[in-house]
Formats: C-alpha cells, sequence, structure tokens
C-alpha cells in the first residue's frame, strides 16, 4: 500500500514539474506598440524621441541597418519582422527599448543576434559622457525571449519593465 | 631574523590587503570619476536569481574594479611605473617632454564611406557642404613624437582624405598646415586651444564667405591654469604640467540665445571650470543638438555636423551665422529633413580626422 501511494506522489510531483516549465506566451493577438507602450509606462521613460512602429510603417531596411549596425545598407532581418516597435533615442535620452516579433520561431535566434549587434552599436560612440548614467543602463540592460517575441530593454528601471509586460502573457 | 622579519612582512602584507578588501564595503560608493569622467559601477542587488545565474559575481567583479579604495592613485602610479620600464606610453597615451599625445587609433578606416554619406547628403539637400578635417596631437606634436612611431602612416591617413575628396559635391578646406604649425593645441587633451580654434576659423572664411575678425577684435581672458585633459586622464601622468584655458571673449558673446537638447545654456559654462572636465566650459559638455541664434532671425543660417572640436570655436562663427551644431554620436534622426525643415543656407562638418575616418555615425547623414 505504501509503495502505491509513494507511486502516485512520484507521479504528481513529476507532472508539476513538467507543468512549471512552461513559459507564459503572450496572448495571440498582442501587438509590439502595446507592449512597448506599457514598458515606456511603467520605466517613466523621458517624451518621445524616436519610435518606429509597424501600424506607421516607418522603418526600412536601411533604417533597420543604422539601428542595428550604424551602416547604410539593406538588413536582412527587416523580413524576418512580423510586427516591430523600437523606442530609440534622436538625442534627449539614452533609454532604448526594442519589442521585436519575428514572423516565425525559427527567426527568433536572428532576431537575437540583431539585438546583440544593437548593443555593440549603442556601446560605440561615446554616449557614457554624453548621459553618465548610459553605461550603467547598459550594464544592467534586459534581453528577453517570449515565443516568437524578443525585447531589448535600456531603461532605468528594468524589474518594472519585466513587471509590465507580465500583463500581455496568457 | 629571517625568520622575525617573514613574520612582520606577511602580517604587515595581511594587515594591507585586510584594510583595502573592508574599505570598499565601508567606504561610501562614488556615483562618478571625475578623473575618467564616466559614471562608476554602483553595488549590486543580490537576488537569488542572479547568486545562481552567475550575473552577480560578474556585476560584483565590475564594481569592486571600480570602487577600488585609492583607485585613481594606483592608475597614476602604473603610469609612472610603465614609464620607468621605458614603456614610453600607458593606455595609448604616449609621453613626450613637450606633450601627453593620444597614439592613433586607426582600425577599420572607412573614409570611403563616410564621404560618399557626406556626398548622399549634399545632393539630397542641395545644399553647400565644406568639410574640414582637424588635426589629432599625434600629427600638431609630430616632431616629438619617439623615432620608433610609424609616422609615415598618419601621413598616409591624410593623403587618403585628400585623394578620395577630389570631385566631389563638396569643397575640402585644408587646416592641416596651418593647424599643426602653430602648435596651438593643449599638452594634456586632444583638442585644440582657443587660439588654435581661432586659426581653423579664420581659414575657413574662404570656404564659407565670411570675412573673419582680427584677433585684437577679442579679448583673452585666462579662466583655467589646471585643466587636466583627457590624455592626462586616460594615461594617468597626473604629475605632467597641467594646461590652461584662455578665451577669446567680445562683446556680443553674452547675448546669445544658445538652447541644447531643448535646454537654454549659456555659451560658456563657468561652473564647469571647478570640476575636472574643464573643457566642458564650452557649451557646457557634449549634446545631440545646439542651437546658437542673435534673435535678429537676419543671418544665415549654418548646419555643423561636428564632434567636440567645435564647441570652441563656435564662438567664433556665431558672429556671421545662426548656428544648428549637431553631434552624430548622440543625434541620430534626419539631419536631411532638419536642414530642410529649419531653412538650412550651408553645412559644415568639422570632425577630427580620426573621427571622419573612423566614425559609423556619418552614416546616418544618409536618412532621407
Amino acid at each position: 500500500m505504501k509503495k502505491y501511494i509513494c507511486l502516485v506522489f512520484a507521479v504528481i510531483i513529476l507532472l508539476s514539474a513538467t507543468a512549471c516549465n512552461q513559459k507564459g506566451e503572450f496572448k495571440s493577438d498582442v501587438t509590439c506598440e502595446e507592449i512597448l507602450n506599457s514598458i515606456l509606462a511603467a520605466t517613466e521613460c523621458p517624451q518621445e524621441d524616436k519610435i518606429y512602429v509597424k501600424s506607421k510603417g516607418n522603418l526600412d531596411t536601411f533604417g533597420l541597418s543604422l539601428w542595428a549596425d550604424g551602416l547604410f545598407q539593406e538588413c536582412e532581418e527587416l523580413s524576418l519582422l512580423s510586427d516591430y516597435a523600437i523606442f530609440t533615442s534622436a538625442g534627449t535620452t539614452t533609454y532604448e527599448v526594442a519589442v521585436l516579433r519575428a514572423n516565425g520561431i525559427e527567426a527568433v535566434p536572428k532576431l537575437n543576434d540583431l539585438i546583440e549587434r544593437r548593443k555593440e552599436t549603442l556601446s560605440l560612440g561615446d554616449k557614457g559622457m554624453y548621459d553618465p548614467q548610459f553605461n550603467i543602463r547598459m550594464s544592467n540592460s534586459k534581453q528577453e525571449t517570449v515565443g516568437e517575441f524578443v525585447i531589448f530593454i535600456v531603461t532605468d528601471d528594468n524589474d518594472a519593465a519585466l513587471k509590465a509586460i507580465d500583463q500581455f502573457k496568457e | 631574523m629571517k625568520k622575525l622579519f617573514d613574520k612582520i612582512y606577511v602580517t604587515v602584507l595581511c594587515c594591507v590587503l585586510a584594510a583595502l578588501s573592508v574599505s570598499i564595503f565601508i567606504l561610501p560608493d562614488k556615483s562618478i570619476s571625475e578623473k575618467e569622467n564616466r559614471a562608476l559601477v554602483q553595488r549590486p542587488k543580490v537576488t537569488v536569481e542572479k547568486l545562481f545565474s552567475g550575473e552577480y559575481t560578474s556585476e560584483l567583479g565590475n564594481y569592486l574594479a571600480d570602487q577600488f579604495p585609492f583607485r585613481d592613485g594606483f592608475v597614476g602610479l602604473k603610469a609612472y611605473f610603465e614609464l620607468a620600464q621605458l614603456k614610453g606610453e600607458n593606455n595609448g597615451v604616449i609621453y613626450t617632454n613637450s606633450a601627453l599625445i593620444n597614439r592613433r587609433s586607426i582600425e577599420d578606416v572607412r573614409i570611403e564611406e563616410n564621404l560618399k554619406s557626406i556626398e548622399e547628403f549634399a545632393n539630397n539637400t542641395s545644399l553647400p557642404v565644406t568639410v574640414a578635417p582637424i588635426p589629432c596631437t599625434v600629427d600638431v606634436f609630430s616632431e616629438y613624437l619617439p623615432k620608433s612611431y610609424p609616422v609615415s602612416i598618419d601621413k598616409a591617413l591624410w593623403e587618403t582624405i585628400y585623394d578620395a575628396s577630389e570631385a566631389r559635391r563638396f569643397s575640402l578646406t585644408d587646416l592641416y598646415d596651418s593647424l599643426c604649425s602653430s602648435n596651438a593645441y593643449y599638452h594634456t587633451d586632444h583638442h585644440y586651444t582657443v587660439e588654435g580654434a581661432y586659426i581653423a576659423y579664420k581659414n575657413l572664411g574662404d570656404s564659407l564667405g565670411y570675412t573673419p575678425y582680427d584677433e585684437d577684435y577679442f579679448t583673452k581672458e585666462w579662466v583655467a591654469d589646471d585643466f587636466c585633459g583627457t590624455a592626462m586622464r586616460t594615461s594617468g601622468f597626473y604629475l605632467f604640467p597641467k594646461d590652461r584655458i584662455v578665451l577669446y571673449r567680445y562683446s556680443k558673446d553674452t547675448e546669445y540665445t544658445v538652447i541644447a537638447d531643448g535646454k537654454s545654456i549659456p555659451l560658456y559654462d563657468f561652473d564647469k571650470l571647478k570640476t575636472t572636465d574643464k573643457y566642458a566650459v564650452f557649451l557646457g559638455g557634449n549634446h545631440a543638438r545646439v542651437d546658437i541664434t542673435d534673435g535678429s532671425k537676419q543671418r544665415e543660417k549654418l548646419l555643423v555636423i561636428r564632434d567636440s572640436f567645435a564647441d570652441s570655436i563656435a564662438p567664433f562663427l556665431a558672429l556671421h551665422y545662426d548656428l544648428t551644431l549637431i553631434d552624430l554620436r548622440y543625434f541620430t534622426d534626419s539631419v536631411a529633413q532638419l536642414s530642410v525643415k529649419e531653412g538650412i543656407d550651408k553645412v559644415l562638418v568639422l570632425e577630427s580626422i580620426e573621427e571622419l575616418s573612423t566614425s559609423k555615425n556619418l552614416s546616418y547623414l544618409r536618412m532621407k
């Protein structure tokens, strides 16, 4: 009898551990723009500097290449984006938030590479001398992958940013 | 006797190490390094997640490196140890009897691409564009460099710029001879002095179409004699004689309206003379965009695509134009659209030869 009870408990524990392993996905109808706006509100981001959003269609391959690599050339990753919302600096702040949605789970690693290139581009240009807080923000920056979404956050309160995006999870 | 000496030696060493280790956590954390002009890493927060991911120990390492007691002193000590070993330089700064000279960093040279970006900007805006590369201290003080320094590589860079600029839709103003023969550069910093800025201003007159004021027009005002420039702060050669800052003042220079990133600032920020980075007396330091106007709205508008060399020349150019200074390290919006929207009449690209040769930021000029 004791053995059967132990076996039942072991199965329950095993099933519980399996359930714990699932990461929350975003709801299917959430947009990158909604996620971006919630992050900017939660982190009390300074007024708009420059925002690229799919609803305005204001990012082309050259714009994406300038953002990611600081080079004026075609950026093939644009074709991998089904949705995007990027808040970046036009000169009054060094905050940065990017919410990218891949057009398939297989494209997610390439978007993560894109963010890595953006980090490298951001670290050039002495932005730490423009804003002394920039180096600290960059060292605390967060990069999250949630399903098809890749999110990059450079703010003064990245924990608040991560909490803000929880509301969009299933 | 030897045993006693060993005991004393080990005891003293342990006490020093213990004192240094404890003092890191007792002494208040510094937020900014004035010597290095950057923010310092603060004490990281301990969380279970960070602890097990290894992120905490990594952050702790950065924190300890930045908050180490007497850090500036140890950096300086290391600099002079390097000299004692006849290395002649520290952290990329060459020590000479006349000046601390930043070694030229010319990896990833992209002169063609950058000049192409400037040309495309000129084509898109149909504005007259003047490009004025500024020599660096390694050009100006080349006669003091060690004989083993590869001077020919530096000279080749200038030849490349001259050749690549021929038959382009912009004009190149050559400031090399006038600035290099003047020696009007700081000895502990990479910038020219205000005298050097005046020489550049005088030589730009023909290209931009103004008659420069004579040097007699200005009143020289000595505002600092303890300026530790970037070369000194980077290298740690703190015993090198410090520089003087002399401003060229004139009656109108307090009457301009100066707006930097949306905020009103003075042309000269004299509070910065109380800090280590005294060069920030010019326009208060780094800004993405600075507008300088005299309020008359009757003058031509000059757009200056610049790096920090434009800070000290701005007061001279402001005598002739309403200025918009754009630093592409921080301003990443469309400069072409700005030029059209704000009725810019002329454009000056004023950057150091190194920035012009290696910077990726000039690509932003191609944004329409």
